[in-house]
């Protein structure tokens, strides 16, 4: 299989995380809940991950990097922390229903600061324009899930920082492969998940926390049992339950592989794999690719649509083909709206660390297959 | 033997006190107690021998990580100090 879904997630994961994830299950039972050599193993992998965390992503205290499920489930945390019901909140045009959804929830104001598609300039004159009316939290993915679109995250947090606003990061697409940098950016809080750029396993996620939190979630977390509300204290504020000691543990491995190899290098191999993919299906007179100018615009994600043919269509085609792609919507229908692909969607490929020049060429060669019937 | 008991109030929080006294020299272990030190459920302490007690104590005041409560121990009797 030509595995081309790794915004998603990313399928191939360095052994390293494999290994982890074994060693983990065979050795560690939960965390916080007991004084034998088995809780205290997971116990000291909690800790030497929060903190491998915190050196990555610039948090200063260990303690503020909590354990997730996904990205979604950090980022209905921090929505959840900030905004209160019928708040204002100014998002980009590129988010995520992993937003937007918590927002309808909360009958929020969702005030989009709309730019075009790879416009940069035009996404920071929208985000000021929009926040001259001040809002309660803005919301900002670093990457389009769709497009790859790179947005101007650093900018949109100087604004911020700006009117007093906090600043909500949507690192999903980003984390492994841009810089993230929670002091610099002054962020209240940034999610992420464990399994796309940080090669961890599915069922983990980060969430870095600059600013007081609202637990979604209630439960034991083995300190003050006596009282019944929950701690004040992070992590275990918003910790509740037994952790994912497997998945952490595959997680701890997965950021030790992006810290080796380092983000700078990974985003250097998946740009060169996209500006092939993209030169590649621009041959193709029946596609049009949605590509950006300037490669700093783009992450490792495209987008691209064949006329006449359902975006579903194809994506089936390749997969009859042994080429795993993502087809329709994305679950980010904003992100459609903005760039004008609402009306039938788009194919995507993303790529990893793991992906070849060799295995983009038979992607194309799988797509002129199917658009030669 | 004689020594002191810094509490956490979570394991995070004792794993940190941990490795600020590491990097000032002082090894500790941490252990799980109950509401009787802790009063709220519960919790985590730091064992510190009473030689390395200053030592522990200024690394910690100078991190401002502090611990929540500090016993002294002596004879099976426990007696709450400060910092």
């Amino acid at each position: 299989m030509i595995y081309l879904d790794s915004a998603a997630t990313t399928f191939r994961k360095p052994s390293s995380v494999r290994a982890a994830v074994l060693h983990a299950m065979q050795t560690m039972s939960s965390p916080g809940r007991g004084g034998y050599p088995s809780a205290q193993s997971a116990e000291t992998l909690l800790f030497r991950t929060r903190s491998l965390a915190a050196e990555l992503f610039g948090v200063q205290q260990p303690e503020n990097v909590v354990f997730t499920f996904n990205a979604t489930h950090g980022l209905n945390i921090a929505i959840k922390s900030l905004v209160p019901p019928r708040g204002r909140v100014v998002i980009s045009g590129y988010e995520h229903n992993a937003v937007t959804r918590p927002l309808h929830a909360l009958g929020a104001e969702t005030v989009v600061a709309a730019s075009p598609l790879f416009d940069t300039d035009g996404c920071v004159s929208a985000f000021r324009k929009a926040l001259r009316r001040g809002a309660d939290a803005v919301v900002c993915t670093m990457v389009s899930n769709v497009f790859g679109f790179v947005l101007p995250i650093g900018e949109v947090a100087a604004l911020c920082r700006n009117v007093g606003v906090p600043l909500i990061v949507d690192a999903s697409q980003a984390a492994g492969v841009l810089p993230v940098d929670m002091t610099a950016l002054g962020a209240s809080f940034v999610a992420m998940p464990g399994h796309k750029g940080l090669y961890g396993p599915q069922g983990t996620g980060l969430l870095l926390c600059g600013t007081d939190t609202a637990p979604i979630l209630e439960g034991g977390t083995g300190s003050a049992s006596l009282e019944q509300a929950m701690p004040a204290f992070l992590p275990d504020r918003l910790e509740a339950g037994t952790h994912n000691m497997p998945g952490i543990a595959g997680l701890e491995a997965g950021l030790r592989f992006v810290r080796e190899k380092t983000p700078q290098r990974i985003a250097r191999h998946e740009r060169a794999l996209i500006r092939r993919t993209s030169s590649g299906l621009q041959r193709f007179d029946a596609c049009t690719v949605y590509t950006a100018e300037d490669d700093g615009a783009q992450a490792g994600v495209l987008s691209f649509a064949v006329r006449g043919r359902e975006p579903e269509e194809v994506a089936a085609a390749l997969a009859h083909r042994g080429v795993a792609v993502r087809a329709g919507y994305h679950c980010a229908p904003l992100a459609h709206r903005s760039a004008g692909t609402l009306e039938h969607g788009t194919i995507r490929m993303s790529v990893s660390a793991f992906e070849t020049a060799a295995e983009i060429d038979g992607f194309l060669h799988a797509m002129r297959g199917i658009l030669s019937k | 033997m004689n020594h002191y008991l810094f509490t956490a109030r979570s394991i995070t929080h004792a794993q940190r006190m941990a490795q600020v006294l590491e990097h000032a020299g002082v090894y500790v272990r941490i252990r799980r107690v109950g509401a009787i030190v802790t009063k709220n459920g519960c919790g985590y302490t730091l064992q510190v021998p009473e030689r390395h007690f200053r030592r522990a104590a200024d690394a910690l005041r100078e991190t401002e990580i502090r611990p929540v409560r500090v016993f002294y121990v002596s004879g099976g009797e426990k007696r709450e100090v400060a910092l």
